[in-house]
């Protein structure tokens, strides 16, 4: 029907004035279609601007695009495919495949959805095992819960999550879904092919809306792949994998479209809506009583500044934070997991056990009482320490050695096989250097090792 | 932001700390100007007597306990005089270092050697107790009790060996911890460039010549412990002063640093108000 079409009366950027005939507006969040060539433009409305015009995002380049245009309201939102034909495949934010097989023909859902209903959520508190030391002993993540992991640029967030993916992934059951949001496309890339190899792409949806994406399907991406992962969730009773990377810059995307729509921004130039578009997306990743969403997001903290909103807004999401450090980092300490601020609700006696917690305490006492002696260190020298913080401080360098840990996917940078390291396995070696059993054994001999027999073999050498 | 209030705490505690050790380093080069003073003048005093003991010749038939040059080593003391007071750089570690390593040798050398010791402050005693060595803490108001101390233990052969470990003062910048045999007294091992004389040449004693020669040698003991004593000091107050120094040198530019931190911190706060002042005008 002629009536289904409105025209195109104004281009901003991204941003898209259509004006209807006033018994045929589309919806907020209907998608409209336009034809540019042999190629579909798809706009969503955002706003009711009055005299029948809608503004919409476009979700994809305006590049040739001119007033007068025809825009059909498809009367629908955006919708990705959902079930089990999408495993093992690669789709963009619009829910249309990208790796270059058949089309996907088959069940679709809205990527617009409700959070689970309150009485619907499950509260299981059973440790996810990750075989990497520092998190297993300081922030052990919950079976279904919400893990972040927070990091300043270049400190290795990208390869913690994908050294996660390698360890999780390939050793969960379930589905795992990815969601590459507004990083490098060569990530993807790279991470499509290991996954190939590896064979875990079977079990595997990966969604991407990388960098050079538009900021609208950048927006749209991390709840694309979320409906996915919901999906298996909610219809076929399964446990999912949620990879989320990178959460900062789905909240980014969102104050572009913020300040292109014209709002006006709120703290640092955020969108003053931050909260709210944030909280619609975390309150969906949950884990009900049918199945479990366990999501790992990364989170970009911009200028290494954790009181920024964007990451602060994000903190009170998480079951989970494990904070990387650009300290850390620049001492080669990788992964670079600050033991001190990393959190977790799983971190309890009565969850990961009596023995477990306390030596995940003493080990944050010994790093808390060593980075304080690290002024005086710095200023007086060492030697005028007492022989007890003495102690202390080695033993202190030691634990934090001995939290470096080989990955599989930085094998090409350290040229050593990643370790998967069993929790009780950690929790004992980690009692033992407090207890100071190894105070003879030099702190070289603890760095980049995977369990204590290792930095016992390499007494020898 | 928590983290201005933080960075300005932690400028404030290092400035803090940085007018300590500056003022320690003021006074620790007052008193080491004084002690070295003592050092220059005691060891002309111990020299002179070394050079008398060394120059003569003991082998007629005089017999001291002092010299009793026991074969058989089953027993050794040590007395270690270690700095008054803490912040001394590595002054400490060096005795501690030195120490061992001549246990180990003496270890070597006398099978099921025994050894004790005197500890003269606390650092010393703790540098004997770093080496296991079951040792006691001087007591003594003066270091002036502290020869009779010892006498009395060579006399009832509660040791065979009597070691004095100490810092030897060198310059402003060096020092070296040296041991040295305090008892029995062996002329042969003296540092002196003196040729032996047959005492009858050299010298006239008056009223005898045992008498003379037995105070003699208590003069050159105790002499030797006053030696390390003033030592140890000069050392001390030396090695305090450069490294109270590099402390403050090291907190000021800590200080430099974080100021610097603080400064863009507060900056930055203050252009991200700005903007976020001038955007809601803008919109009003």
């Amino acid at each position: 029907m002629i009536n289904d079409y409105g025209t195109i009366t104004q281009i901003m950027g991204v941003v898209v004035d259509v004006q209807f005939s006033s018994n045929n507006i589309p919806s907020i969040n209907h998608t409209l279609e336009v034809e540019m060539g042999d190629q579909k433009l798809i706009l969503e409305v955002q706003q009711h601007m009055g005299g029948n015009v809608v503004r919409a995002l476009a979700l994809g380049s305006t590049d040739g695009l001119s007033r007068g245009t025809q825009a059909k309201n498809t009367k629908n939102t955006i919708t990705v495919p959902v079930g089990q034909k999408t495993i093992g495949r690669v789709f963009d934010s619009l829910g249309n495949v990208i790796d270059g097989k058949e089309p996907i023909i088959g069940d679709r859902s809205s990527v617009f959805r409700p959070a689970p209903e309150m009485d619907y959520l499950s509260t299981e508190t059973e440790i996810l095992e990750t075989g990497i030391k520092v998190i297993d002993l300081m922030c052990p993540f919950i079976k279904g819960g919400k893990i972040g992991v927070f990091g300043g640029a270049g400190v290795g967030k990208t390869v913690v999550i994908q050294e996660l993916i390698y360890n999780i992934a390939t050793k969960h059951n379930g589905i795992s879904v990815f969601t590459g949001v507004g990083e490098r496309t060569r990530e993807g890339t790279q991470l499509l092919q290991e996954m190939t190899h590896s064979g875990v792409l079977d079990k595997t949806i990966l969604v991407f809306g990388q960098m050079n994406e538009p900021p609208g399907v950048r927006l749209r991406t991390a709840i694309a792949g979320l409906t996915m992962a919901e999906h298996f969730r909610d219809k076929e009773n399964k446990d999912v994998l949620l990879f989320i990377d990178n959460i900062f810059r789905f909240i980014q995307a969102g104050s572009e479209v913020s300040a292109l729509m014209g709002r006006s921004s709120s703290a640092v130039g955020y969108q003053p809506t931050l909260a709210s578009e944030l909280g619609y997306l975390e309150e969906r990743i949950a884990s009900t009583k049918n199945g479990s969403i366990t999501s790992i997001q990364a989170v970009y903290v911009p200028a290494d500044d954790y009181t920024d909103p964007a990451p602060a807004t994000t903190f009170s999401h998480l079951d989970s934070s494990l904070v990387l450090d650009r300290s850390l980092a620049s001492q080669g300490i990788y992964p670079a997991v600050d033991p001190l601020s990393s959190t977790s609700l799983g971190l309890s006696p009565s969850i990961v056990g009596e023995k477990h917690y306390n030596v995940a305490k003493s080990v944050q006492k010994i790093l808390q009482r060593y980075k304080e002696l690290q002024d005086i260190i710095s200023i007086l020298g060492i030697e005028e320490l007492s022989d007890e913080d003495k102690l202390t401080v080695s033993r202190a360098r030691k634990v934090q050695k001995f939290l470096t840990q080989p990955f599989q996917v930085a094998k090409q940078f350290t040229g050593k096989d990643g370790i998967f390291m069993p929790v009780s396995q950690t929790v004992l070696a980690f009692e033992r250097i407090l207890n100071g059993e190894f105070d003879s054994l030099p702190e070289s001999n603890f760095y980049m090792k995977g369990n204590i027999e290792s930095v016992l073999e390499s007494k020898n050498d | 932001m928590a983290n201005l209030r933080e960075t300005k705490n932690r400028i404030s505690s290092i400035k803090n700390t940085s007018k300590i050790t500056h003022t320690m380093q003021m006074i620790s080069a007052i008193k080491s100007h004084t002690s070295q003073q003592a050092v220059y003048k005691i060891t002309k005093y111990a020299d002179k007597i070394n050079d008398m003991i060394a120059g003569m010749d003991f082998s007629y038939d005089f017999d001291s306990y002092l010299l009793n040059n026991r074969k058989k080593i089953s027993s050794a003391l040590f007395i270690v005089i270690g700095p008054s007071r803490g912040f001394v750089g590595a002054l400490p570690a060096n005795i501690t270092d030195t120490l061992a390593n001549f246990v180990s040798v003496l270890k070597h050398d006398n099978k099921n050697i025994t050894f004790s010791g005197i500890g003269i402050n606390k650092l010393g005693l703790k540098t004997l107790n770093s080496a296991n060595i079951d040792s006691e803490n001087f007591t003594g108001d003066s270091l002036a009790s502290l020869p009779s101390l010892i006498l009395e233990k060579f006399k009832d052969n509660l040791c065979d060996r009597v070691y004095i470990i100490y810092p030897k003062y060198i310059n402003l910048l060096n020092y070296k911890a040296e041991v040295k045999q305090l008892l029995p007294i062996d002329p042969s091992i003296l540092d002196s460039d003196h040729k032996k004389h047959s005492l009858d040449d050299t010298y006239i004693f008056t009223p005898n010549k045992d008498e003379i020669l037995e105070s003699l040698l208590l003069q050159h003991f105790e002499a030797q412990i006053m030696y390390a004593s003033l030592n140890l000091n000069a050392s001390e107050h030396s090695t305090r002063m450069v490294t109270m120094k590099n402390a403050t040198d090291k907190a000021n530019e800590l200080s430099t640093n974080l100021t610097a931190v603080y400064n863009r911190q507060r900056q930055s706060k203050i252009t991200e108000q700005v903007i976020e002042i001038s955007q809601g005008n803008n919109k009003l």
